[in-house]
């Protein structure tokens, strides 16, 4: 497992990687690290639930004399570092910076627009593409990055503490048009308990056909492509190509098992609650 | 009214007593449209009905006017601080107590370099009378400050300067650029190189550092070097020194012609910049007219030309100093070549038009927007893009940093040709949308981000929630 990371020199950057260091007691360690970066700090990130925890590490690359070098983690047992149970590798490509510094400033990123001369306070901060109030913001246009490098994500948060969110989607006390976790704007509102319904995409409502010619799921299986599973829950799977009930192949020809369980071609030999006709 | 006035710069006369080289006025004798007493002390009090903090008198050669001491008592009894900046000619012990007891804040003496040069661009004699001036004030503890135009004339000799300065027992010491204005015109051989403007930097930077003297670089110099905002740090004596937030003409400061013209700035005269006539109209009335000061009050980052265009700062600072374009350009929008960043992108720029392998710039571009570090990202990717122009991947990278950028022209064009490739394109659209929000078209911005919307089958919350933050804010 290697992948290859592209850093300024002088620039802090960070490398998040997964463990269940808090209920196994392995997780990443540096085991190996290149001259010209310095490890500037770590922190774990824990699961809100049980889960896995995100080990960060805080690295700086202070030369860029060596361009390509690489840093060794290991998935170790914390108290007994010989248990290796995995490994990575991060190639690191360092941009070698010969400039003069300057101070980080983007109109649009969370830390930018301070005013002149000493803070007033009154002025708008920018945050990610809007301009709003430290409660209103929450997240804006991010670079998309791979999850466990990233340090940039697809909109960010602008802070945990003034995130407005309701059961996953952000729902303002006033101006919200969410509610219980999906859009309920008068006109654009497309969904409802849980599963998108719009016309032409739309499949799934609660298990329930939500569009009369499109739907063709029930149940929350999709029916007649080609990939899928051929099986439901024994019920009838459209008005016209139903075939099935409660365990009946649902196409003619290409039907195989019964009382709902899935027929796949490694499944060939299973003989589930049925009449092995595959 | 938006804009506070908090201080100001009073030419009080034309007239001098000295014919420096470098003379940005090229001052002689005292105009015969002069503000007469009478009149001056009016402006006095307008100054001060206005709030003004602090007034800063200069000239020509402010104290040849007769009346100085008066036009100091008014304003410091008005409660208005006044600075003052002489040549120190006429400074002797007398004039230093008549100062002292009119109420005088600080009193600030050109020095131009030690004995030899400082003569030279001068008169001869001007050392000797500068160092005895400021001997008499430091005896009655008057505050006492040095301003110092470089040239190529003193740039060698800032070192020894500052030595002198220190002996004499200066307080602070403010270093502007020479630009090429007034006599300093006729004399190009004596405009400094723009990269001097880095030495110029790093010798304050040395200075504060050292702690013998308060050096403050003026605001033509900079921007954006994190040894400015160190300098600033020590002068000021406080770590809440925030980034330079552009000119203050017609914002927060104007000046006042010798004959009560006014303007936003003593150094932009032009006629067309003249904002109108204490003669003819009272100050706050032409500092709330609302057409005033308007080139400066309109001033948005779009006007700007050459790089300051889609300079990540250029939102902030405006291509820094006008008059250093308007003098070196003859354009107050044009690009300032005397920006450190301004030489910075110019080596970013260079650094990646050797790259030619538009997919590592790729990586390198995506490297850095992880970083922050977004204008190098732009310029990483504005070569790939050069290089690979059909790859939405690319783009939309672009896109993104040239977002951070503040540069939404450029994104939103970006996004487009990215969506053209492939129109279901989510990221491209939102990035499309937030892009013509930013440039104020709400609604083509709410049916891009509604598309992008749907596109994802309602399962993005980002996108979701920017399309809520789109919908409530009023842009």
């Amino acid at each position: 497992m290697e992948q290859e990371f592209v850093v300024l020199q002088g620039k802090a950057f960070t490398v998040a990687l997964q463990s269940m260091l808090g209920s196994t007691n392995y997780g990443w360690c540096v085991s190996s690290m290149p001259e010209g970066i310095v490890l500037m700090g770590t922190e774990n990130e824990p699961s809100l639930r049980m889960g896995p925890v995100i080990q960060k590490f805080y690295f700086q690359a202070t030369s860029g004399e060596q361009p390509n070098v690489e840093i060794k983690f290991i998935l170790a047992c914390l108290s007994d570092l010989t248990k290796v149970e995995n490994e990575y590798t991060l190639k690191v490509r360092i941009v070698q910076s010969d400039s003069e510094e300057f101070v980080t400033f983007s109109e649009n990123a969370a830390n930018a627009a301070m005013p002149y001369g000493f803070v007033y306070g009154g002025e708008a901060v920018m945050k990610y593409g809007y301009p709003c109030e430290a409660q209103a913001v929450n997240a804006k246009y991010g670079y998309p990055a791979d999850e466990l490098e990233a340090t940039v994500k697809y909109g960010y948060p602008c802070g945990v503490k003034e995130a407005n969110l309701m059961y996953g989607y952000s729902c303002g006390a006033k101006e919200a048009n969410l509610k219980y976790g999906y859009p309920c704007g008068v006109q654009e509102a497309n969904l409802k308990y849980g599963y998108p319904c719009g016309v032409q995409e739309a499949n799934l409502k609660y298990g329930y056909p939500c569009g009369v010619q499109e739907a063709n799921l029930k149940y929350g299986y999709s029916c007649g492509v080609q990939e899928m599973t051929n099986l439901k829950y024994g019920y009838p799977c459209g008005v016209q190509e139903a075939n099935l009930k409660y365990g009946y192949p649902c196409g003619v020809q290409d039907a195989n098992l019964k009382y709902g369980y899935p027929c796949m071609e490694w499944t060939k030999d299973a003989r589930p609650y049925g009449f092995p006709n595959c | 009214m938006d804009y506070r006035p908090i201080t100001c710069v009073w030419e009080v006369t034309m007239g001098c007593n000295m014919r420096c080289g470098h003379c940005g006025s090229s001052c002689t004798n005292p105009l015969p449209d002069e503000l007469n007493t009478d009149e001056a002390l009016d402006v006095c009090g307008q100054i001060a009905d206005m709030g003004l903090k602090w007034v800063t008198l200069s000239g020509g050669e402010p104290l040849t006017r007769k009346d100085i001491t008066s036009l100091i008592r008014r304003l410091s009894e008005r409660g208005v601080s006044v600075n003052i900046i002489t040549n120190g000619w006429l400074l002797d012990m007398d004039m230093a107590c008549t100062l002292k007891e009119s109420g005088v804040g600080t009193v600030a003496i050109s020095i131009d370099g030690t004995k030899e040069i400082h003569d030279k661009i001068r008169m001869k004699g001007a050392f000797e009378h500068a160092e005895q001036a400021f001997g008499n004030l430091k005896e009655l503890k008057i505050k006492t400050g040095a301003v110092t135009t470089i040239t190529k004339q003193n740039m060698d000799i800032l070192s020894s300067l500052k030595e002198e300065l220190i002996r004499m027992g200066v307080d602070t010491w403010q270093v502007q650029l020479g630009l090429p204005m007034g006599n300093l015109k006729e004399r190009p051989d004596w405009l400094l190189e723009p990269e001097q403007v880095k030495d110029i930097i790093d010798f304050c930077y040395d200075t504060a550092k050292e702690g013998r003297i308060k050096i403050y670089p003026a605001d033509c110099i900079g921007y954006y070097t994190k040894k400015e905002m160190e300098v600033k740090k020590i002068s000021y004596e406080t770590d809440m020194v925030s980034m330079w937030d552009g000119c203050n003409a017609g914002i927060r400061g104007f000046g006042i012609l010798h004959n009560g013209e006014i303007l936003g700035c003593t150094s932009i005269r032009n006629r067309e910049y003249i904002e109108g006539s204490l003669r003819e109209r009272p100050l706050r009335e032409i500092w709330e007219d609302e057409n005033a000061f308007s080139w400066r009050r309109n001033f948005t980052k779009d006007k700007l030309e050459g790089s300051c265009k889609t300079c990540s700062y250029g939102s902030k600072c405006l291509g820094g100093c006008p008059n250093t374009r308007l003098t070196m350009n003859g354009d107050i929008y044009s690009e300032n070549q005397y920006c450190a960043y301004h030489l910075e992108m110019e080596k970013i720029e260079a650094k990646y038009s050797s790259y030619e392998d538009a997919k590592e710039l790729l990586l390198l571009g995506e490297g850095l927007i992880k970083q922050e570090v977004f204008s190098e990202a732009a310029f990483a990717l504005r070569r790939a893009a050069k290089l690979d122009s059909k790859n939405a991947q690319i783009l939309k990278a672009k896109a993104y940093a040239e977002y951070m950028c503040g540069n939404y022209e450029i994104c939103k064009e970006d996004n487009k040709k990215a969506i053209a490739m492939n129109e279901e394109d989510a990221y491209a659209l939102r990035g499309y949308a937030i892009a013509v929000f930013r440039l104020g078209n709400k609604e083509e911005a709410l049916v891009k981000m509604r598309k992008a919307v749907a596109f994802t089958s309602y399962a993005d919350v980002d996108l979701m929630e920017d399309l809520r933050m789109m919908e409530c804010i009023d842009k």
